[in-house]
């Protein structure tokens, strides 16, 4: 089953395009992280797919369900963590926690939950007292309410400190191990290494990668070639870029050398050959094995020449 | 259910509003402290209600009602937009009508709330204090507050849902306000200056003005205690060889014209925004 199904989204705002015919699909029971650096397009994405803005064009489903005309049925059956989470300034922890509860008609103690997201003891003061964390934290725990099949948060780590991001991951983990889909975004690899079973990397409005976390490992796996030349120039970039199994290129000076890093999944000799062809010189050469943090830096950013 | 969940939220969120304590400290001043003044300086009582009362009755329909009624609907839902919860609110399982819906009787339970903060305890101290107190009137005239104040409330509702600026709609509640009253006097110099409409349909067009309407609501529900009142509007007939639209019955359109448009116009608007 899928849980989420993503088919030739495109959303304008007049001019601007911020997604392009995405697609893609969230299998049922599993962890996705939704990366990408900031103005990808991702909260855009999951905006509608909660119908809190409307598709220029494409269908949107979520659990089988239309995202437009099913909305309230969706949530229904889904804990939603929204983008810039906020909560009402004059109710208390205990009174937003309550609130989801009779919104999804389910009986419980509103305590156990403020017990679990770390902020029991500010059940019932007032939310405007609450720092940034804390208000993250009760965001998350309305969203947790009625042990929902599928978890839609957006950026859950931003505004936490390392000790709260380790808390959520920690509950990212317990939610997929009842047994929930969790569909969440976040601009830092980081947070997704150690929770996710597939990751997409949104960049400009289209997936640039959807791969399983192990996949992604391969590509650590990959040699990252810096090669010293004597110049830069751009056709040496292209002629890189369409040799097969080459990931990502970057040209620019490094330390006053004209330096290419070539990401590639294939043979240096390849790459090294293909540099001569273009009547460039190679100096020297040495690998270097790429983080996964380096893997999403090569997909979210343009590859250019500084010379 | 989902739109009375709503609605509670949103009670239990305004009641608490600062401003809305200031006012509902004003509904006190002018409705219970006169109706004791009244009692203690043995004042006269005509017509079933201190003269005291009706003056400061009249001010808190023309002044105090309107403001209240629109301080607490203007900014319900620009407001939850400049503040971030309205995705708070819409991530829970309510349609987009479920929350205008809900939103609308919870600022109309606050607003209630606000009103009868001040006509209870006048209403017992009147009825303690004056042999002649005529309850039933009194009733009348609370319910006649409660009326122009709903007025105030949709429309301000409506504004909310129009604009993403709090500026602007504090701005849109002042022209609401202004507009409403000087409705007919603007009607009449537009209508002095390029001669729309005369006879019948000036008559007809005046039947929209608020006051009018309420007139003649006051006039149904004493007519339906089986009494006659002068409070009838000119615009009134009962029967008579005038067009139906003059007719007594009538006065039901205006009403829900006043009603229908602005929730029309709120409920299409935020179903379409997006947030």
């Amino acid at each position: 089953m899928v849980a989420i199904d993503v088919a030739n989204f495109t959303k304008r705002y007049g001019d601007v395009t911020v997604t392009d015919g995405l697609s893609f699909t969230v299998e049922e029971g599993e962890v996705f992280g939704f990366l990408g650096p900031n103005g990808a397009g991702k909260s855009t994405t999951i905006n509608c797919l909660l119908d809190f803005s409307r598709p220029t064009s494409g269908d949107l489903s979520v659990l089988g369900l239309d995202a437009r005309a099913d909305s309230k049925a969706i949530r229904q059956r889904t804990g939603v963590l929204p983008e810039g989470y906020e909560p009402y300034p004059r109710l208390t922890g205990r009174q937003h926690i309550e609130f989801a509860m009779e919104s999804k008609d389910i009986d419980g103690d509103p305590d156990v939950i403020l017990e679990r997201v770390g902020i029991a003891d500010a059940a019932d003061r007032k939310a405007e007292g609450y720092s940034k964390g804390m208000a993250k934290r009760l965001g998350l725990g309305m969203a947790l309410v009625g042990e929902p099949e599928l978890l839609i948060l957006d950026e859950p780590t931003s505004g936490l400190d390392p000790n709260g991001a380790r808390e959520m991951r920690q509950i990212v983990t317990a939610e997929h191990a009842r047994g929930a889909t969790v569909f969440f975004s976040s601009h830092i690899m980081e947070q997704v290494e150690a929770v996710c079973d597939r990751v997409g990397i949104l960049r400009d409005g289209e997936m640039v990668a959807i791969d399983t976390v192990a996949g992604l490992r391969k590509k650590v796996g990959t040699a990252l070639l810096h090669v010293t030349v004597d110049r830069l120039d751009e056709t040496v970039v292209d002629a890189l870029e369409s040799v097969p199994d080459v990931v990502a290129v970057e040209a620019r000076m490094r330390e006053g050398v004209p330096t290419i890093t070539v990401e590639t999944d294939g043979s240096k000799t390849a790459v090294l050959s293909t540099i001569e062809d273009t009547g460039l010189s190679v100096h020297d050469f040495d690998t270097e094995r790429a983080s996964l943090e380096d893997v999403f830096h090569a997909y979210t950013t343009e590859t250019e020449v500084v010379a | 259910m989902s739109t009375l969940t709503v609605a509670k939220k949103d009670f239990r969120d305004a009641v608490r509003s600062k401003s809305l304590w200031l006012l509902t400290v004003l509904f006190v001043l002018f409705v219970p402290v006169v109706a004791l003044y009244t009692v203690v300086s043995g004042s006269s009582v005509d017509d079933g209600i201190p003269t005291a009362l009706v003056f400061s009755t009249g001010l808190v329909m023309v002044v105090l009602a309107p403001v209240t009624a629109l301080l607490v609907s203007i900014k319900s839902i620009v407001r939850e937009r400049t503040l971030g919860t309205i995705t708070t609110l819409l991530s829970l399982p309510h349609t987009r009508g479920e929350v205008f819906f809900g939103k609308l009787l919870g600022r109309l339970a606050v607003f209630t709330a606000a009103v009868l903060v001040g006509y209870v305890p006048a209403l017992v101290i009147l009825s303690l204090g004056h042999s002649e107190f005529a309850t039933f009137e009194f009733v009348v005239t609370v319910v006649a507050v409660l009326y122009f104040g709903f007025f105030f409330l949709l429309i301000g509702l409506c504004a909310s849902t129009l604009t993403r600026s709090e500026s602007v709609a504090t701005a849109a509640g002042f022209a609401i306000y202004f507009l409403i009253y000087f409705w007919s006097t603007i009607f009449s110099l537009l209508n002095n200056w390029l001669g729309l409409v005369d006879g019948y349909a000036e008559t007809f067009v005046s039947r929209f003005e608020l006051t009018i309407i309420g007139n003649d609501i006051t006039t149904m529900l004493l007519w339906l205690r089986g009494r006659e009142s002068d409070m009838a509007s000119a615009a009134v007939s009962n029967g008579g060889d005038v067009p139906f639209y003059l007719q007594h019955w009538f006065a039901v359109v205006p009403l829900l014209v006043w009603i229908g448009v602005p929730l029309a116009i709120g409920y299409w608007q935020f179903n379409r925004i997006e947030l």
